[in-house]
């Protein structure tokens, strides 16, 4: 066998093994989305969606773990937005670039590092007891806050760094002050990008569940949160709930798979925005 | 008296030093050109008259640089006032990603001009003194990245314009350009000095002759020599210049 | 072309014009002096030739800019090649005015001998030289090839009147007759030259013109 032809073959066999690895992934991902949805789609109706939960949970819908999620997702973005956006502004345009800039950006990375657990702990500790939150909205969006923070600050940190810095100093020369510089030109610009990672953790922030089982999360609560210093249900956690504790397990599960359903189909809508906003925006600030 | 003054420049990056000991006068509507091989000094000069070098950090600078008799570098200059005083154009075309109107109008906006119809004259006084006018005018709310390359170079040109510098600099503004939009900027250049004192930065010698009446040949941080762009060009004092000129360089 | 560049252009071009008309007008004067002996308009000539030089530095200098600054091609450097050569003919032109005018100083001669000079058709010589000086200026201002063309028949007539003259000039050198001594034959002798070659000096400045406009070098050859 000569060489050329050994070469083509070991080059085929490589083509092989990498596309094979990535169709699989894409597979994975179509199993557990038709898994989900052949099991859910038949308890999902309007009046799922709008009641709460009845007979111990084996019966209604999960109306209040939906809005008590979209609280949570409101509420962590309330906080997580300004602090990150403004933190990642402050690392790529104000603060000097040294050691204390990269040891921020070290600790901000580590900080996403942590296990979301960790996260519910420290919640509980500071908010729900240190602080008497108690078990609340309130307590429950700061703990998320704190959790998307290292993605909304990376996220910021990245889109400013991405533009050239020649815009900067085009606004410099017309004798524009470094804020009006950040606020007229380079936060414009690197919006499109800010947006997508905002978004992306949102995305993460509405999945999770640990952070929520200390600070925030009810059981059961038939009635909506009348402030935000009330408990609320979540989906995530709810669906936990149903998978692992109640009265009657076997008539839980259909309503366990919609809830799971409706929480992907949450978390996919919320990705397809984020693809949909970035593509408005690219398109509305193209860069030549 | 002359309009730009400087006195035994030292320029540092950290501890290498880009500018060693210049001293230059530029007289008021005139168009002075620097010329150099690249790392010659020259970019790091022309950012010098609006204090641009001062956003690298750890940069310094010795020596007096006095624009209508007035040290820029003395303590108590608002260098955002000076910026305004001393407009830049950049050898990439950097219009924001904003309309046409709203690019020229930024300067002004920034500097917290709120009139309307004062915005709306000086934006239109600002295109036709850039010679953008006649082909924009039609188009003002449109985005500034729907020109051509030409077009924003002069977009930016305008966009100086508009906070009524009395002086322009010019980082290589037409090196990226195509040979026409080059002309037309040049053509602009001798336009624009009737009323401004321009310092164009260019890799280009031929513009340097065609646009300047004195250029400045620098070489390794110093400046070799400083005459009228016609004695440069045809009769320079030093061999240094003569080599660089003559192509007969390195 | 970059508008500043051809008002450059037009300046060097109005330059050379007003050279022109200043050599005209001295071969005018010169040849007004030299029929009349009259020794005022002589010297009046041979101050001017000053101005004429420096006309010529002038030019010289200005046209070495533009190459130097603008880089000229093609079409713009055939331009400002044939006005550096043009600038030199003009100046050996004044040249000759001057040297005739320095001849109707220097001389004593009270007049020209009016039989002699209507024998050497001198009248119509100069007559011949000041009309192909005028309409290679007028060739010049409008940058019209087709004008520049004629000169080239009208040197002829200037050569055979200046062959003829020699004959003549060696006749009344022979015959001795009054007023035409030797020396002064020979110096008219010399007149005629000069105004031979002050059409060959024309003769080339349109050929230069031509190759500026057309891109045609004429020179050295037989012209048609």
């Amino acid at each position: 066998m000569n060489i050329t032809l050994k070469k083509r073959r070991s080059q085929h066999l490589a083509f092989g093994i990498v596309s094979l690895l990535t169709y699989s992934i894409v597979a994975i991902l179509i199993i557990i989305l038709a898994f989900i949805i052949i099991r859910g789609i038949g308890v999902i109706n309007w009046e799922f969606l709008s009641t709460a939960p009845t007979d111990g949970m084996t019966g209604g819908g999960i109306f209040p773990a939906i809005v008590g999620t979209c609280y949570l997702i409101l509420g962590s973005a309330a906080f997580a937005f300004p602090v990150g956006i403004m933190s990642g502004i402050y690392m790529n345009e104000y603060a000097p670039k040294g050691k204390l800039v990269r040891f921020i950006r070290m600790m901000t990375n580590n900080l996403s590092g942590i296990p979301s657990i960790v996260f519910g702990l420290f919640g509980m500790a500071l908010f729900v007891n240190k602080l008497s939150f108690g078990d609340s909205i309130l307590a429950g969006s700061l703990t998320l806050a704190l959790l998307s923070l290292p993605l909304v600050i990376r996220t910021t940190e990245e889109a400013l760094k991405a533009i050239p810095y020649s815009f900067r100093e085009g606004s410099y020369a017309l004798g524009a002050t470094k804020l009006q510089t950040i606020r007229r030109v380079t936060l414009p610009m690197a919006l499109p990008n800010i947006t997508t990672g905002l978004i992306l953790a949102v995305g993460r922030v509405s999945g999770e569940t640990a952070p929520i089982l200390f600070t925030c999360a009810a059981y059961f609560l038939p009635q909506l949160p009348s402030g935000v210093l009330d408990q609320c249900m979540a989906l995530p956690y709810h669906l936990y709930v149903l998978a692992t504790s109640g009265t009657n397990m076997e008539l839980q599960r259909p309503i366990a798979y919609g809830t799971a359903l409706v929480l992907i189909m949450i978390v996919l809508l919320v990705n397809i925005t984020a693809t949909v906003v970035r593509r408005y925006f690219a398109n509305k600030v193209k860069m030549n | 008296m002359n309009k730009i003054e400087v006195k035994n420049v030292d320029f540092f990056y950290g501890n290498f030093q880009a500018l060693k000991n210049i001293s230059l006068d530029i007289e008021a509507n005139k168009v002075v050109a620097f010329i150099g091989p690249s790392g010659c000094g020259k970019s790091t000069f022309i950012r010098i008259f609006n204090r641009m070098n001062d956003l690298i950090p750890e940069t310094r600078l010795k020596g007096s640089v006095k624009i209508d008799g007035v040290d820029i570098y003395q303590k108590g200059i608002d260098v955002d006032e000076l910026r305004k005083n001393v407009g830049m154009v950049f050898q990439r075309p950097n219009p924001f990603p904003k309309s046409i109107f709203d690019n020229v109008a930024y300067g002004l906006r920034v500097n917290g001009l709120k009139d309307k119809h004062f915005i709306c004259q000086k934006v239109e006084e600002s295109l036709k003194g850039a010679a953008l006018w006649e082909e924009v005018k039609d188009k003002l709310k449109e985005s500034a990245f729907a020109l051509s390359g030409g077009q924003q170079q002069r977009l930016c040109i305008a966009r100086a314009l508009a906070i009524s510098p009395s002086i322009l600099l010019m980082d290589e503004p037409a090196s990226a350009l195509d040979p026409i939009s080059t002309a037309k900027i040049e053509e602009l250049i001798w336009e624009l000095k009737k009323t401004y004192t321009i310092v164009i930065v260019t890799h280009n010698m031929q513009q340097a002759a065609r646009v300047s009446d004195k250029t400045a040949y620098f070489y390794l941080g110093e400046m070799i020599e400083y005459d009228d762009t016609k004695i440069i060009f045809t009769n320079p004092k030093k061999e240094s210049t003569q080599n660089y000129i003559t192509g007969r360089f390195g | 072309m970059v508008k500043f560049i051809e008002i450059e252009r037009s300046q060097i071009k109005e330059d050379v014009n007003d050279m022109f008309a200043l050599v005209i007008k001295q071969i005018e004067q010169a040849s007004t002096a030299l029929l009349s002996m009259d020794k005022g308009i002589a010297s009046q000539v041979i101050v001017f030739e000053h101005k004429v030089n420096s006309f010529e530095l002038k030019i010289t200098k200005e046209i070495e800019d533009y190459i130097a600054l603008y880089n000229p091609v093609a079409i713009d450097l055939r331009f400002m090649l044939s006005l550096l050569q043009m600038t030199m003919d003009l100046e050996r032109i004044g040249d000759y005015a001057r040297s005739m005018a320095r001849f109707v100083k220097e001389t004593e001669m009270k007049e020209l001998n009016p039989e002699l000079v209507e024998k050497t058709q001198l009248k119509k010589m100069i007559q011949q030289v000041l009309a192909m000086l005028k309409t290679m200026q007028v060739a010049f201002t409008e940058e019209n090839a087709e004008l520049a063309h004629t000169i080239f028949d009208k040197d002829d007539l200037i050569d055979h009147i200046r062959t003829l003259s020699t004959d003549i000039l060696a006749d009344y050198m022979v015959n001795q007759i009054p007023d035409t001594s030797a020396k002064i034959c020979l110096q008219l002798q010399d007149v005629f030259r000069k105004l031979e070659r002050t059409g060959d000096h024309i003769t080339n400045m349109a050929e230069e013109f031509i190759f500026y406009l057309d891109a045609k070098v004429l020179k050295h050859q037989k012209k048609g």
